[in-house]
């Protein structure tokens, strides 16, 4: 078989169609606009970024192999879309909290110390922390999706772990 | 439990199902039609190379092993040097500069990716640096390194007596210059970075000397003589979280109580570092989160920090990069470990680092740029807007004297390099292999709105002189495939692109003006890290694939590369692991081909982590070990390696090292490691 048959073929023969937009959304769209939340910081950015990660699944048309691809793929871009952002803009270094109210959190609520202590962190280190409490992705992923040594994300989640048990005091078990 | 009400929390936020609509509605009729063809296409250079590329790699990838770059693919793809590199004279210079960038930033998003979206499932951090020097001192250091035995990973020691081969050095790309890593030892100790402490171990005894806390997220290390140099992330203080690079030193003279001598820090994370002699050079990059003011230079300028006196860089030396699109920078400093207190030299530059080389005269600093040209027109469809999407990598060249940053040459070649093994200098040349995207996006506005988006990834080798200006390319390779691993051996690229199956081209470079490939293995996998191993071998490590490009698992390659023009392998060996640290970072490979010893960190199947030990023949690979660690996923043992000192190999995690006969790999000792305290981990803050 020459290089260009193969090549036409092998996406069937890998047995994998990536999803059409509605099932991508079914299946990804929270996903991708919890990471941009916890990246922007900003309800309205976060939306603004799950559309154009939506619009370029659609514009782009990646080629998948496999759920675990495609899932990766969603991450990568997601991060892609709020790089630009955090660089773009000079932000608020506080927790900003009219946005955990429009995301529907109310300061009462238990679940509320938890996640705006993540949102206190670093940009680099509530990622990590995201990407592995949340997405329960292995260190080694997140040092590929991220780019960085797996070294630097292992002592990152560890440090974030140690920032967060400070600021949650003795409430929660950060393990 | 935290992970529980952290779940909770996120399982809370849900996109809102009204935006799929949205969504579609900009999307338009995309879906429905096809794309517009030729007519189209000739409107403009970049979708017209697009084609050609497309047409030219066809060719390529048959049976014309030569082929010269230009005519072909025109004037469009040949790289314009880029302007000569303006120092500013003063601040408001810089502040200028900077809203200027802010002015014109485009909104947007696509303007910020560096990285192609389809390579999730490769390469991490881009690593790469510049060499460069007057002509005369490049003599120099040419005669100087052909005394230095074939590159094998083995740094000559300095002259002060140690036998060569007696101990294990960090595997680095370029011998005379040192790669930080987590693990070191200087023959007499083992050093190991956990976390925010330094410990340090008498393998001799197998005991802990000490473990001292460096208050900062420690990256890398380096030793010289009775100093060690900790490189690591820190925060300019609990408010402005700002990131920095801090560096520490420790006097060690007493092994069992270091003392810390300096604490510097400069803007910017994601440090670079190598070390030539005595001098530590850093390279972080720096996104500016501040908004600027005229009058404070704090605000738009990267810093440095000595102690707790934090200062603006000095105005001149900031380089003012045409055509930078962000307000990011490239921080490059020196300093000296045996007796500096400051930094002795700084640069900076507006730009960003995606990869950094240095060789013991220069530095270069490879950044990625992402350029958007957008025209607009009309064709049988009706009025359209075209945008397309090009990435270009600016080189920047330091030269390295003593410690003196002085800077050099800039110019740019199109795609973007892997990582530092992507840059090399030789016989007064710089040479750059890069995967080149891109990408082009038509809507009509017209009656139906319809988004047509074309991409086209190549690769090519650049060769540059000493100005950094082209003298020779060749490109348009290997379509649609990425470029995974790169080395060169003196005339020679050898690098690798896959997508279903590997093809490990062999670039002959011997005339600068005229790169050609002499040879073009195809193997089913690829190798991720390439190793030029003794004489006329290189090594590959990498993954086996199946026909169809489905990744089937860790491999071993040796290729005869003794006749570039017959590029064979020569044996190959399938590992039952999963994953090794050594497929995205050198550092982590321990190779001797003296000892005919290979040493990677694994991952098995069944979740457990250890050193591999592996040696190779003319028979071909065969394991010798399979050394286990404890693993604990939530202890996180950070930084497997394995060295070795005389005839005993040290497999070293954060929990711990154990000690091993050679050849026989018998365990003869075994030592576990302090624990870490909490309140050692606390944040580093500048001031």
């Amino acid at each position: 078989m020459n290089e260009q048959s193969q090549r036409m073929n092998s996406t069937a023969a890998r047995g994998y169609a990536p999803p059409d937009v509605d099932e991508a959304y079914r299946l990804y769209a929270d996903m991708v606009y919890r990471i941009a939340v916890l990246r922007t910081r900003s309800a309205s950015d976060a939306e603004d970024v799950t559309q154009e990660v939506f619009l370029r699944y659609i514009r782009r048309k990646p080629e998948l192999a496999n759920e675990e691809h495609c899932r990766a793929w969603f991450i990568r871009v997601t991060l892609n879309c709020t790089n630009s952002l955090l660089g773009s803009l000079w932000r608020a270094r506080s927790v900003p909290e009219e946005e955990l109210e429009k995301l529907g959190m109310t300061a009462d609520e238990p679940e509320y110390e938890v996640y705006s202590a993540v949102l206190s962190l670093p940009e680099a280190y509530r990622t990590v922390v995201h990407l592995h409490y949340y997405e329960d992705l292995r260190v080694s992923d997140i040092a590929r999706l991220l780019r960085l040594r797996e070294n630097t994300v292992k002592s990152r989640l560890l440090r974030a772990r140690a920032m967060l048990r400070e600021r949650l005091k003795e409430d929660y078990d950060v393990q | 439990m935290f992970s529980e009400e952290y779940r909770a929390a996120n399982d809370r936020i849900k996109a809102d199902p009204a935006l799929l609509s949205q969504i579609k509605q900009k999307a338009g009729e995309s879906e429905k039609r096809k794309p517009v063809r030729p007519a189209v296409l000739r409107l403009t250079y970049a979708a017209a190379s697009v084609a050609l590329a497309a047409v030219l790699a066809v060719a390529v990838l048959v049976p014309a092993l030569q082929h010269k770059s230009g005519p072909l693919l025109g004037d469009a793809e040949t790289p314009v040097p880029a302007a000569p590199v303006k120092t500013a004279q003063t601040y408001d210079d810089i502040y200028s500069a900077v809203m200027e960038i802010y002015a014109g930033r485009q909104n947007d998003m696509d303007g910020g990716i560096f990285f192609a979206e389809d390579e999730v499932a490769t390469n991490a951090a881009v690593d790469f640096a510049v060499p460069e020097a007057a002509p005369e001192m490049r003599q120099e250091w040419k005669s100087a390194a052909q005394e230095i035995p074939a590159a094998d990973g083995e740094i000559p020691k300095e002259a002060d007596g140690a036998a060569e081969g007696e101990y294990s050095e960090t595997n680095a790309q370029v011998a005379g210059v040192d790669e930080g890593d987590i693990v070191k030892t200087d023959g007499k100790y083992i050093y190991i970075l956990r976390m925010s402490c330094l410990t340090i171990v008498d393998p001799q005894t197998m005991t802990e000397l000490c473990t001292v806390p460096a208050k900062i997220n420690t990256t890398e290390m380096y030793i010289r003589g009775d100093r060690v140099v900790l490189v690591g992330e820190a925060l300019q203080s609990e408010v402005y979280t700002d990131p920095r690079t801090a560096i520490c030193v420790f006097d060690v003279s007493d092994r069992t109580a270091p003392k810390r001598l300096t604490e510097l820090s400069q803007s910017g994370w994601g440090a670079q570092t190598r070390m030539v002699g005595d001098w530590l050079y850093t390279v972080s990059s720096y996104y500016e989160y501040n908004e600027p003011k005229a009058e404070t230079p704090e605000t738009f300028v990267p810093t440095l920090a000595c102690g707790d006196d934090l200062r603006p860089m000095e105005a001149g030396d900031v380089c003012l990069t045409e055509g930078a699109d962000s307000v990011s920078y490239v921080v490059v400093t020196a300093f000296n470990v045996a007796d500096g207190a400051d930094f002795a030299s700084q640069r900076a530059l507006l730009g960003n680092s995606s990869a950094i080389y240095a060789d013991t005269d220069n530095l270069i600093v490879a950044g990625a740029k992402t350029t958007q040209d957008t025209v607009s027109g009309s064709d049988a469809d009706g009025a359209f807007v075209r945008t397309e999407s090009v990435t270009t990598t600016t080189l920047t060249l330091f030269s390295l004297r003593e410690g003196e940053i002085g800077n050099v040459a800039s110019g740019e070649v199109a795609g973007t390099p892997l990582n530092q093994f992507s840059m090399d200098e030789y016989d007064g040349h710089y040479r750059i292999v890069t995967t080149d995207d891109r990408s082009t996006r038509t809507i009509h506005t017209d009656g139906i709105d319809r988004y047509d988006f074309e991409s086209v990834q190549t690769s090519g080798v650049y060769v540059l002189d000493g100005g950094l200006n082209l003298v020779g390319s060749l490109d348009g390779l290997a379509e649609d495939e990425r470029v995974y691993s790169v080395r060169f051996d003196g005339d020679i690229a050898y690098f690798v692109t896959f997508r279903q199956t590997d093809p490990l081209f062999a670039v002959d470079l011997s005339d600068p003006a005229a790169p050609k490939i002499v040879s073009e293995l195809k193997l089913p996998g690829f190798s991720s890290y390439l190793h030029p191993y003794g004489d006329g071998l290189l090594l590959g490590i990498g993954q086996s694939a199946d026909e169809e490009g489905r990744v089937q698992g860790m491999k071993l390659s040796m290729f005869d590369v003794s006749d570039p023009l017959n590029v064979t392998e020569t044996q190959t060996m399938k590992l039952d692991y999963t994953y090794s640290e050594a497929l995205y970072n050198h550092r982590a490979v321990l190779i001797s081909p003296e000892r005919e010893l290979i040493g990677i960190p694994v991952n098995t199947e069944d979740g457990r982590e250890g050193f591999a030990v592996f040696t190779y023949a003319e028979e071909g690979f065969s394991q010798l070990a399979f050394i286990e660690t404890q693993s604990d996923v939530w202890k996180m043992r950070l930084g497997l390696r394995g060295l070795y000192i005389g005839d005993t190999l040290y497999v070293c995690t954060s929990g711990g090292v154990t000690a091993w006969s050679m050849p026989d790999y018998q365990q003869t000792g075994s030592l576990t490691l302090s624990e870490i305290r909490d309140e050692d981990m606390k944040l580093f803050v500048v001031n």
